[in-house]
């Protein structure tokens, strides 16, 4: 049985691994008159390999592949509720979806982002460099701000005594 | 908006290419950004360390591991150097 798994459990990326290790601490178990002592092991902790098999055991929590085009504008309601979105290719010979009604599946923040990038790539097929920089720097800008709109604060400040005049 | 639309705003006329780019954008932003997020689980093999980060994975968020006594997911540690060995009785060497 699996028990404070926080504790004793232990991971490392390698290349497109992931490495897992229970930690053990060490110690060992003498027999004294009758008795069984646990007693510090100098070595200290030990890594192992998983002493024991966990059905569904790991759970790993990432960043995953996208939709990248979709059917349906995903930034407007679908009568007040969330469209639901069907994976489309615009590239697709003989297929109903082209550039004119294929949406890209960002916001429309992340869309102008998009902008950039591609006004980036143009400058650096035609070898305007700075240009490129410009426009990736813009791209960079405006993925900073989608992820700062998600962490918005208020700040109040306390109301401050009233100070006589004299 | 529109893939045509990103197309007349950036001034690139080839569909291909700007569906190729999009492509490369759109992997940018998942790197770079916590926008969707997934879980992907799978079982742990007694003696085995080594497991596939799923294909679909851009980055690594946290990883967890099932607490039976509390059934519950709690989340590891992770290392970030080597660990120093002394002796690797894995049964997979």
């Amino acid at each position: 049985m699996a028990r404070d798994t926080d504790k004793y459990w232990i991971y490392k990326i390698a290349g497109r691994n992931i490495h897992l290790y229970q930690l053990s601490d060490g110690a060992r178990v003498e027999s004294l008159a009758g008795y069984n002592i646990r007693v510090p092991w100098t070595r200290g902790n030990k890594l192992n390999y998983p002493l024991e098999a966990i059905t569904n055991g790991m759970k790993i929590q990432g960043t995953a592949f996208i939709k990248t085009f979709v059917n349906i504008d995903p930034n407007e309601l679908d009568s007040g509720s969330n469209p639901s979105l069907s994976e489309v290719d615009p590239l697709a010979p003989g297929g109903s979806y082209n550039e004119l009604n294929t949406h890209v599946n960002v916001s429309r923040l992340l869309s102008l982002a998009i902008v950039d990038y591609l006004k980036a790539m143009a400058a650096d097929m035609g070898g305007k460099i700075d240009i490129k920089e410009y426009y990736m720097k813009e791209f960079y800008k405006k993925l900073s701000d989608n992820e700062s709109n998600k962490r918005k604060m208020t700040f109040s400040a306390p109301p401050s005594n009233p100070y006589a005049i004299v | 908006m529109t893939v045509q639309e990103i197309m007349e705003r950036s001034g690139m006329n080839q569909s291909k290419l700007a569906v190729e780019f999009i492509k490369d954008a759109m992997q940018l932003i998942g790197s770079n950004s916590k926008d969707n997020l997934g879980i992907w689980t799978t079982n742990v093999v007694k003696g085995v360390r080594d497991y596939a980060i799923p294909a679909d994975c851009h980055a690594i968020d946290s990883i967890a591991i099932l607490d039976d006594n509390d059934d519950r997911y709690k989340r590891i540690r992770r290392l970030t150097k080597d660990p120093s060995m002394l002796l690797d009785n894995s049964p997979e060497t």
